[in-house]
């Protein structure tokens, strides 16, 4: 699959293993897998959401590709450089193209800078701005956020939820980044508030031609901004594809589940809902074979022993499951 | 620097003027919740015997230091027996507080029930002269007449209710929880309306294992219950939330289940008493979607079970159409809004729940780009005297600067307020 479009991000079999226990000595005996296997490849200007239950791993995954964890094996390829191996001093030179939008707009802000502050700090850091034209600079980027020139002296306890998502856009944006991650920029906000933000970020992404990797666990939510869309369960990716052809064609049985799950505005539309029993299995110790056969309705014989490929079941459509082997 | 032509600036001046002028209001709110003996006071009748809980004007203030907050603003419906009512708006609209209110768990003394009714129909016990309750006790037969069954110690047996409690003789009253004292309200709180809380991590006991939590309440409110009938009925309920190993959940830790069993042992803890009513405040929202389906479920299959009634509050249009049989909109702090799912979903008047509507990306539809209503919810400190929606309204008119709508029937279930709607008339 050679495309001529230009692949902004490439990961290729990612993973992240936390150690939770050790030897006497040190060595670790017991893993926590957080992001097991993960491979995806992402053209300059798409989105890609990711939705997976919590505990899936969607969050690690997002931090890994930024390297703010430490890769434990895999590549993580962006823009023709592999980041998980290029020495911390030279990948401080890329940090200002990857950026990450968090989730909790109450927690990721510092109390003790002003809106100004925040916003700036990083451009003035990394040089793309002097100290002269700093002020107009932000205020720029403020502008684009749709901030007022005002808010410049304000700290952000003055400030409600959506106000302040949209400081911590505008911390991201002041960079000029070209990956933006965002991690649940809109489950802490009011339904009105979330239209406001998401119709921002579109809006941004035209104008500045950024990419987003969109974690999110609402598929409404993804549905709505993505173009590519992947599904994790257990620190794997299940499931991914075109937006267009997972919701088309659903093809693996937890996507089916997480699908079906999600309450349609309408009393009319009585669902047979696919209801998943149980909860989600540890992620310290995995069922043996597929990871989701303790809960699976269609679960066969060679599913509690053998794992299954992640392959390409249709062109551009990627599933790990037996069924369709 | 404090500048003076910021609108949330105060004055040390305003400030303590406010301060003396909360405190004098607040002490005779509280001074009204400890009265004694005043049943009279605050038992009323229902307007339709048909309803287990009325709202009629309900007004629940905070005294903050910057001002008087009004969360609940003149708030009236009803939750007919054996129904859903899900009640529905963003953070700060009040759909909590006016929960709390019914519960009368608003935090004083900062809050308090200004004015207003909230009617319930309750099991009131019967009282003697010195107020004590009066006990049903076994009878036998000893010589050819009938006469108050003793144990070995010589003690009257109560007669058992179902619940395996002593048995005391109750009457069918109704009461007006706005106006009942805080030691009157502990004999329905808990036992006639339970509530489930929105974060089921934080709103249990992290050093008592389940079985302990879950005895606790049944110690509290079903008087006279052996340890073996509580630990029986403790692992009936969590059987009946449907989780598989009850003995074993039983002994366990809240930090050892997940979110979802915790939540279901929340569950199992309302339903432990059989109340009539159990307030969701929130139940799905701190939950993955798989798990939210599976408690949404559950809770539906609960309602048929015990035969009472939910009060569903959330910030989910989408868990809404899916419970409720009535559906209340709020915003800031007043209804806007409320009639059957059918009249919300399927024509929502007010401009308000239409952009709610439509803000909300669908899994079946595709947009463009999401509509989005401008502006924001107005300080709830200086709320304004017209519309309190006008200033973020589309449709706005003439009238709409003039006073609060009020609500108007457009049909016999669906209310609005708003000025573009006239009595009896859906179509504008």
């Amino acid at each position: 699959m050679i495309d001529e479009k230009e692949i902004l991000l490439e990961v290729k079999n990612l993973k992240k293993y936390f150690v939770v226990d050790t030897t006497f000595f040190g060595k670790p005996t017991k893993y926590l897998k957080a992001v097991d296997d993960v491979s995806f490849r992402l053209e300059k200007g798409k989105t890609l959401g990711i939705v997976g239950e919590s505990g899936c791993g969607k969050t690690t995954m997002g931090r890994t590709v930024l390297r703010l964890y430490d890769v434990t094996d895999g590549e993580v390829w962006f823009k023709g450089q592999e980041v998980s191996k290029i020495p911390e001093r030279e990948f401080n030179k890329l940090r200002p193209n990857m950026q990450m939008i968090f989730q909790d707009p109450y927690a990721s802000l510092s109390p003790r800078m002003t809106v100004g502050e925040i916003i700036g700090e990083a451009a003035l850091e990394h040089k793309l701005v002097d100290k002269a034209n700093y002020r107009e600079y932000v205020l720029g980027v403020m502008k684009m956020c749709g901030l007022q020139p005002h808010y410049f002296d304000r700290y952000p306890h003055e400030f409600s939820g959506g106000q302040r998502q949209r400081i911590c856009i505008a911390r991201a944006l002041a960079l000029k980044p070209e990956l933006v991650i965002c991690d649940e920029p809109v489950s802490a906000l009011d339904v009105s508030i979330q239209a406001q933000i998401i119709n921002m970020l579109k809006e941004l992404q035209k104008q500045l031609g950024l990419t987003y990797v969109f974690i999110s666990h609402d598929l409404s939510v993804v549905k709505h901004i993505s173009d590519e869309v992947g599904v994790m369960y257990l620190g794997s990716m299940v499931e991914y594809g075109s937006k267009e052809r997972i919701f088309a064609n659903t093809l693996h049985p937890y996507t089916k589940a997480l699908f079906s799950a999600v309450p349609v505005p309408n009393p009319h539309v009585k669902m047979n809902r696919v209801i998943l029993k149980g909860d989600i299995p540890s992620p310290v110790n995995p069922p043996q074979g597929c990871k989701f056969h303790t809960r699976c309705e269609h679960c066969m014989e060679v599913c509690k022993t053998v794992a299954p490929q992640y392959k390409e079941v249709e062109s551009g459509h990627f599933c790990a499951c037996h069924l369709y082997d | 620097m404090a500048d003076k032509n910021k609108s949330h600036y105060i004055t040390a001046k305003e400030l303590r003027r406010i301060a003396k002028e909360n405190i004098n209001a607040t002490k005779a709110f509280e001074k009204r919740k400890k009265r004694k003996n005043v049943e009279s006071e605050y038992v009323t009748q229902m307007k339709d015997p048909a309803n287990i809980v009325e709202f009629e004007d309900l007004h629940t203030y905070f005294y903050t230091d910057a001002g008087v907050v009004k969360a609940v603003n003149g708030v009236s419906f009803s939750i007919p027996a054996g129904s859903t009512v899900g009640v529905v708006g963003e953070s700060g609209c009040g759909k909590s507080v006016t929960s709390l209110s019914l519960m009368q768990l608003v935090q004083g003394p900062t809050g308090q029930i200004v004015s207003g009714s909230i009617r319930f129909r309750t099991k009131a016990f019967r009282r003697d002269e010195k107020g004590n309750k009066i006990p049903v006790y076994e009878m036998t037969e000893e010589n050819g007449e009938l006469v108050v069954k003793k144990d070995a110690k010589g003690k009257p047996v109560h007669k058992k209710n179902e619940l395996g409690g002593n048995l005391y003789e109750t009457d069918e009253k109704v009461y007006d929880i706005a106006k009942m004292p805080t030691e009157a309200m502990r004999s329905i709180r808990g036992r006639e309306i339970s509530m489930i809380f929105q974060e089921p991590m934080t709103s249990l006991n992290p050093v008592f294992t389940i079985g302990n939590q879950l005895n606790e309440v049944a110690f509290l409110h079903i008087e006279g219950i052996s340890k073996q009938d509580a630990k029986a009925r403790s692992i009936e309920m969590l059987k009946l939330v449907g989780i598989a190993d009850p003995e074993g959940v039983y002994k366990k830790y809240p930090h050892e289940l997940s979110g979802g069993m915790r939540q279901r042992v929340m569950i199992a803890m309302s339903l432990l008493c059989n109340p009539r009513l159990i307030i969701a405040d929130e139940p799905t929202t701190a939950l993955d979607v798989t798990i939210q389906a599976q408690i949404l479920d559950l809770l539906r299959d609960i309602k048929g079970k015990i035969n009472g009634s939910i009060m569903l509050i959330t910030h989910d249009l989408g868990v809404v159409a899916e419970m409720a049989d009535f559906v209340v909109v709020m915003y800031a702090g007043k209804i806007i809004e409320m009639g059957t799912a059918e009249d919300i979903f399927d024509n929502p008047l007010h401009p308000y729940t239409i952009g709610l509507q439509k803000s909300k990306p669908t899994v079946d539809g595709e947009v463009e780009s999401l509509y989005c209503i401008p502006g924001f919810v107005p300080n709830p400190i200086d709320m304004p005297d017209y519309c309190y929606f006008r200033d973020r309204c589309e449709k706005c008119k003439k009238e709409c600067a003039g006073e609060y709508p009020r609500l108007v029937k457009v049909s016999d279930t669906h209310s609005v307020s708003c000025y573009l709607y006239k009595e009896g008339n859906a179509n504008d």
